[in-house]
């Protein structure tokens, strides 16, 4: 495996292929609470093509954790998918046993998690955990695996990895362990990392370093990735394609010079109202209210009580999901 | 191998080479802090144990009858042969002492090792899977947790007979469900932590998530669990053998001298007393090892 380090590269989406990779149709999910069945994700559909990357934003609580867990199975206890379809490679993921899903998690779909001092285990080396995800994934044991533990280390750019084998969690830096994290992640050759908030517990220095490698990775790997993230600023960054989720549902999604360009939703443009820009000295823009508790959901449109341009229609009943330039869709009444 | 050069990022200081270290530095660090009166008494009980066979100055089982009732060595009439005294039938107490601690270590060792591997493979389980098989596991707990287990065990050993193993199987069970909690309690900690989910990733089947990943976690816990109920399981035996139904004599028990000595406290004190002693003694340092253990190994209060 050769190690590619990240490098300036034209921007992905010349690479981008037609006959998507992955498939998301109708995905519902629903937490068993206290106060009775909550759905936290509604009727989620969209696609990622072979190689390209996607971008899930939204506010806390918004269903993209939650998206991500449910792609990978990796959701608590207490909640359960309701509805819908997770195609890849023209099988129903949903439809899979756990022993059959095994072949999928890790070998065909990964994931890189938000927290990456919670993400190792803090009881074994470096070695150890990648080593393991080595021999569980291409079954090599001995010299072999770690041999190919290095390559995995050196292709995340740690430095000296043959020394940091023998280290511990806590002997690392939050940006090193997000780093094992990825090379654990990517031990079983991934076609599709999904990456939940990975750079949101870094500094923003280490935060551009490791989105640069980030995208050095998807060079070296072909890798199609979901990013998922509240920082507009990362999606302009890095993806091709941007999601825009709000309680639940996808709100918008398209094109990401498109949605930067002419967002439709009044929520999206609320978001990129409230990214700060360089040079101005105005105040930030803020969302009025709180996002809605899932618990209580009112009729109409989940965003209308803190839209700025509901009207009564917004309020009575659920929009539909606008078509609007090639591959641009806004869940809104009003958009244009 | 091509490698493109990035910045590099700030990593950690690589840790200044360990120099080497002699056995008993590291030995005195790791035991620092810690009660070194219990640990060394500790220490001697268990070396005591092992060699109880070629150290007792007399067969402890059969007695000299000439020599019945001698008061230890210090007191009027007493020989400095018979240390600590004679029983009744003549027994050496000291040789008794000394096989008894074997026979107490023994006992709560085993049915520690029984009651803590069957306690933590449920308790991982209850934790792990939730559902019905944590409702069936805590419900098995709340009930034997609520039988007066004194007389449980009472009864038990009246109906099989008292052996050594009834009796270690009999106090294994006992001991599960304290186990079983705690784990579980662990558990359902340990198995929301994103580690445990980038072990999924990495392909691990739940069963190595279980044992592998979520078990080591779980470690420090059950060592100081262990320690400090070793002495409650050293009392429980002595308390079943002084009832009667411990230990089957003439296998000599703390508990069963006691109980011997205890018709004769005011002209024989030395029967009892003594094993009372060494029972106080090593009960007291495995509980001070165990609240030590427990100081040392909590994270929580290591950070501070």
């Amino acid at each position: 495996m050769n190690a590619h380090g990240p490098s300036p590269s034209p921007h992905p989406s010349a690479r981008r292929s037609e006959a998507p990779l992955l498939e998301v149709r109708d995905l519902t999910v629903e937490f068993k609470t206290r106060h009775g069945e909550v759905r936290a994700l509604d009727r989620v559909s969209f696609d990622l093509r072979a190689g390209e990357t996607l971008g899930i934003v939204g506010e806390s609580g918004s269903g993209k954790s939650v998206t991500a867990r449910s792609i990978m199975r990796l959701l608590p206890r207490n909640a359960r998918v309701t509805g819908g379809e997770i195609r890849y490679d023209g099988r129903d993921l949903l439809t899979l046993s756990d022993r059959e899903f095994r072949g999928i998690r890790g070998k065909a779909i990964s994931m890189v998690l938000q927290d990456p001092l919670t993400s190792l285990n803090p009881v074994f080396r470096i070695g150890w955990q990648v080593g393991e995800a080595v021999t569980i994934q291409q079954g090599l044991r001995g010299a072999a695996r770690d041999a190919r533990s290095v390559d995995l280390l050196r292709g995340v750019n740690i430095p000296a990895p043959e020394i940091r084998l023998h280290n511990y969690p806590h002997e690392m830096s939050g940006g090193m362990r997000q780093r094992v994290v990825s090379a654990t992640a990517l031990a079983g050759n991934p076609r599709i990392l999904i990456c939940d908030e990975p750079t949101t517990a870094l500094d923003a220095t280490i935060q551009a370093q490791f989105l640069n490698l980030l995208r050095g990775l998807q060079e070296a790997y072909g890798l199609a990735i979901i990013f998922i993230t509240h920082d507009f600023s990362v999606v302009a960054e890095m993806c091709d394609r941007v999601a825009v989720m709000y309680s639940g549902q996808i709100r918008e999604r398209g094109d990401v010079f498109e949605i930067f360009d002419h967002p439709a939703h009044p929520y999206t443009r609320a978001l990129l109202a409230s990214v700060p820009k360089l040079g101005e000295t105005e105040r930030l823009t803020t969302i009025p209210g709180q996002p809605p508790s899932s618990a209580n959901k009112l009729p109409g449109c989940a965003f209308a009580p803190r839209c700025p341009i509901a009207d009564s229609v917004c309020h009575a009943s659920e929009p539909p999901d606008m078509a609007l330039r090639d591959d641009h869709t806004s869940l809104c009444w009003r958009a244009q | 191998m091509q490698t493109t050069k990035t910045a590099p990022e700030s990593t950690a200081p690589d840790l200044p080479a360990a120099p080497a270290v002699s056995l008993a530095t590291r030995l005195r660090r790791a035991l620092r802090g810690a009660p070194l009166p219990a640990v060394a008494f500790l220490a001697l009980v268990l070396g005591v144990a092992l060699l109880a066979d070629l150290i007792v100055p007399h067969d402890p089982l059969t007695g000299d009858l000439r020599a019945y009732s001698l008061p230890p060595a210090w007191k009027a009439g007493g020989s400095v042969s018979y240390f600590l005294g004679t029983d009744l039938l003549g027994r050496d107490i000291l040789s008794r002492i000394i096989m008894g601690a074997r026979i107490s270590l023994i006992v709560a060792a085993a049915s520690i090792a029984l009651g803590g591997v069957l306690g933590t493979v449920l308790g991982l389980l209850a934790g792990h899977f939730g559902g019905w098989i944590d409702e069936v596991i805590m419900r098995l707990v709340d009930t034997q947790l609520s039988l007066p287990s004194l007389l449980v065990a009472l009864v038990a050993l009246v109906v099989f007979g008292s052996s050594f193993t009834v009796l270690v199987i009999l106090i294994g069970v006992w001991l599960w469900p304290n186990y079983a909690r705690i784990v579980r309690g662990e558990t359902l900690r340990i198995r929301r932590y994103d580690y445990i989910s980038l072990a999924r990733i990495a392909g691990c089947s739940t069963w190595r998530i279980l044992f592998v990943h979520e078990l080591p976690g779980i470690y420090n816990t059950l060592i100081v669990m262990a320690t400090l109920q070793a002495g409650w399981v050293i009392l429980l035996e002595g308390s079943l053998s002084y009832l009667g139904v411990g230990v089957p004599p003439p296998t000599p028990s703390w508990g069963s001298m006691i109980a011997e000595g205890r018709g004769d406290l005011a002209s024989a004190w030395w029967i009892s007393m003594f094993p009372g002693l060494a029972m106080l003694a090593t009960v007291l340092s495995l509980n001070l090892l165990g609240d030590w253990l427990r100081r040392t190994l909590d994270p929580k209060q290591v950070n501070q």
